[in-house]
């Protein structure tokens, strides 16, 4: 009797190892070999491309997990919906877009995937892959990908033309981007101020976006500028300025102060000119 | 005794078969388990019927995306008591593009919700389902009229000649509401779908609608792409039609044709007393370019350029200079004069297109003109015909209060390869705040090159204030110039 139920559990166990090794230990060979992504500018799509090796002789179908992907303002993480099956091939655009809704196809060799990214803030974040069959994690990577912050400054600069009894400043600006992460969405107001009356006589607003090492121009119009400040040393001159929206008139004895603030998440820059004004700017 | 047995049979052989049982049947379930793919699947389809229309949508696009293992679940979904999945369910399967998926579709060409007979009727066209036709024909007698709208589409795509007669009951149907309030839709897609099938029979009744002042245009153009022996012996009667808007609806059948022998029809309207159908007249003669189709529109479109109606006027220019006609260059001269700006415009480019040497003093002589769209006009004009008194003009051009003007020029200066540019060039990138104007001026310093431009572009691809694009285009010339190939960046930004 004991002989037996010593037989029994043996075998049983036996079984029982023959198991979880069939279930844990015969899964394909894939590997992540290689993981990189270049920076991506806030609230723009990146890209995270991966190598996966699959050493066997056959393809295998696997599911990718990937954690972090996408980060939204509140530094929740969505769920990633595609990414870019690439065939190795020279042409960089036979690729293929694929639903994370399905496994993937791997044939045997390296296979160039990528994974779409995107980012509400800039930072650091590590992006997760899982490599996944049948429930059985066969490789799992994480890539640090970087959101750089933009470096922004502004610059104004203005021209005059005297005409019959009025001196026309038009000026002009750059909001100027020297980060390596672009700005999308910053808030840029301008404010005209009387400086004998202290008074604020025009505001206005836009939203810009710069992409990283590049400026854009603040006025809206090619070949009009961004504001334009008329002191009239008679009867103004009654031009409309159209399609120019930020105009101010003012008399001989005017001053006005041009002031331009842009702010980008907490990021605030901003820029001075006086007009009119022998040294021009502040 | 009883108890004996029962305890033998839980502490010995059976209790250790039963545990063995136990095991085996884990271990199977573990290994069997249920596919994540199908599970996800169910899933999906389970909320195609989602009250948040952002999930339904969503769960159909992933269903697209799944392709293939999606669709035994999806047809299984064609017969859910809810129309919202029923529907969905058969626009994915259109999407995925399955044949087996055809039949269940037909099935459901019945079904009580119009959502669902549109969206498998669809479908039905993606898929190019010919046993559909029969099916799909039946259905242009729906109630709704979205649903025949969608028959329509679908038996077009089929391509199927038995649907022509079909189609054209629709087509000369007056009771549908949507062709009144929607600009013809009805009307419109049936002579797609007509022309889409090409069969000769559509072609009386399409050109009976060429009086239509709604969709006599369209009719016009689905004529263009039948078989000109087809259509053009019928037409001759149309191009005499005492209707003018038949007239010129059946000079724009003659677009498409391109058959030489409405050459002699054409030109004889060119003196109709309709404008619109002078106007489509001189137009469609562009499209006879061969020399000997050429000797005879000229004339006739020479003495067109003195119509009384400028549009006339206007379309005999572009022509002229389409078919590169050297004896209409005095005519086309005079016209730069012209009080109507149109005019002077399409003069000014038929003079570019001819690319006489002859035009240039003509052309510099107005570059003062008020309007940028002369200026550009001339300044484009002055590139093509390509002789080298118009390098100064372009140089000035440079200083233009219009940027498209400026940018032209730049361009310009680029193709025409004289180093007296580089200079100007230069100097005006010192100044020139327009970023399009900016990178047309690299570019043509790209294009010049020589040791001054080389510097340019050097100071202008370190410039960390620089517009990027501007800077990245420097940069790719300098590598393009120092590498001894040609020079050339994409314009796209």
């Amino acid at each position: 009797m004991r002989k037996n139920t010593l037989i029994y559990a043996s075998v049983t166990f036996l079984i029982l190892l023959l198991g979880i090794f069939w279930y844990y230990g015969t899964g394909p060979d894939v590997k992540i070999v290689d993981m990189h992504a270049p920076p991506v500018g806030v609230r723009e799509s990146g890209q995270l491309d991966m190598v996966l090796q699959n050493n066997g002789s056959k393809p295998v179908d696997v599911w990718l997990e990937v954690e972090n992907a996408f980060v939204d303002k509140n530094g929740d993480a969505r769920s990633t919906s595609r990414l870019i099956i690439s065939s190795d091939s020279e042409n960089p655009w036979d690729v293929e877009l694929v639903s994370l809704q399905k496994p993937i196809h791997l044939l045997p060799g390296n296979n160039s995937v990528s994974v779409w990214l995107g980012y509400e803030l800039s930072g650091e974040y590590p992006v997760n892959v899982k490599v996944v069959e049948n429930s059985r994690i066969l490789d799992e990577g994480t890539c640090l990908v970087q959101i750089p912050m933009p470096e922004l400054h502004l610059k104004l600069e203005y021209e005059m033309e005297s005409r019959n009894n009025s001196d026309i400043y038009r000026i002009y600006g750059y909001l100027i981007n020297n980060g390596s992460g672009s700005a999308r969405d910053v808030s840029t107001n301008l404010t005209v101020t009387d400086e004998q009356t202290g008074k604020t006589v025009l505001t206005s607003s836009v939203i810009h976006y710069v992409r990283s090492q590049d400026k854009t121009a603040l006025w809206t119009w090619p070949d009009y500028p961004y504001a334009i400040v008329e002191l009239a040393h008679g009867d103004p001159s009654g031009e409309s300025y159209m399609p120019v929206q930020n105009v101010v008139i003012g008399t001989g004895g005017d001053q006005f102060l041009i002031n331009v603030t842009s702010t980008w998440q907490d990021q605030v820059v901003s820029a001075e000119l006086l007009i009119p004004s022998e040294e021009g700017s502040r | 005794m009883h108890m004996t047995k029962r305890y033998e049979l839980f502490s010995c052989r059976y209790a250790k078969f039963f545990i063995l049982l136990l095991l085996f049947s884990g271990i199977c379930s573990g290994c069997l388990g249920h596919d994540p793919l199908e599970a996800r699947v169910e899933k999906l389809v389970k909320s195609l019927g989602d009250e948040d229309q952002n999930i339904s949508s969503a769960s159909s696009y992933a269903l697209v995306d799944i392709g293939e293992p999606a669709v035994n679940s999806l047809i299984k979904a064609l017969k859910d008591d809810d129309p919202q999945v029923r529907s969905l369910a058969a626009y994915a399967l259109g999407e995925i593009g399955d044949q087996k998926a055809a039949a269940p579709l037909i099935e459901v060409l019945d079904d009580p919700s119009p959502e669902v007979r549109m969206r498998a009727a669809s479908s039905l066209g993606w898929l190019r389902a010919s046993e559909a036709v029969g099916p799909l024909i039946g259905l242009l007698k729906d109630e709704n009229e979205t649903v025949v709208l969608s028959a329509v589409c679908a038996l077009g795509a089929l391509k199927d000649p038995r649907a022509v007669e079909p189609l054209l009951e629709v087509l000369n149907n007056d009771d549908y509401t949507v062709h009144i309030s929607d600009d013809y839709t009805m009307h419109m897609d049936v002579i797609l779908a007509l022309t889409d099938i090409g069969d000769p029979r559509a072609v009386d009744p399409l050109l009976d609608l060429l009086d239509d002042t709604y969709v006599g245009s369209r009719a016009a153009n689905a004529l263009g792409h039948f078989e000109s022996e087809e259509v053009f012996g019928k037409l001759t009667k149309f191009l005499r039609s005492s209707n003018p808007t038949t007239r010129v609806n059946a000079v724009k059948v003659c677009y498409g044709l391109q058959d030489p022998a409405s050459i002699p029809y054409l030109i004889e309207m060119l003196d109709d007393k309709a404008p619109d159908v002078r106007k489509e007249a001189a137009y469609a003669l562009i499209y006879f370019i061969e020399p000997e189709e050429v000797a005879q529109t000229e004339l006739p479109l020479i003495d067109a350029l003195g119509d009384r109606d400028p549009e006339v006027q206007e379309v005999a220019a572009r022509s002229l200079g389409r078919i590169e006609s050297k004896d209409s260059i005095p005519y086309l001269k005079e016209l730069l004069q012209a009080k109507n700006q149109n005019v002077q415009i399409a003069a000014v480019a038929a003079l570019g297109n001819i690319g006489d040497p002859e035009a240039v003093d003509s052309l510099t002589a107005i570059l003062g003109d008020d309007s940028w769209l002369v200026r550009k006009g001339i300044v484009d004009s002055l590139v093509k015909i390509g002789d080298p008194r118009a390098i100064d003009p372009l140089i000035s051009s440079l200083g233009d209060e219009n940027y498209r003007v400026r940018q032209s020029a730049a361009d310009g200066l680029g193709q025409l390869g004289d180093q007296r540019a580089v200079e100007p060039l230069l100097k005006a990138l010192e100044t020139e705040r327009e970023r399009e104007v900016r990178v047309a001026e690299v570019r043509a310093l790209g294009e010049l090159g020589g040791p001054e431009a080389i510097e340019g572009l050097r100071r202008i691809s370190t410039d960390m204030e620089e517009y990027g694009y501007v800077r990245n285009a420097a940069e790719e010339l300098l590598i393009k110039i120092e590498e001894g190939g040609e020079a050339n960046v994409s314009s796209t930004s």
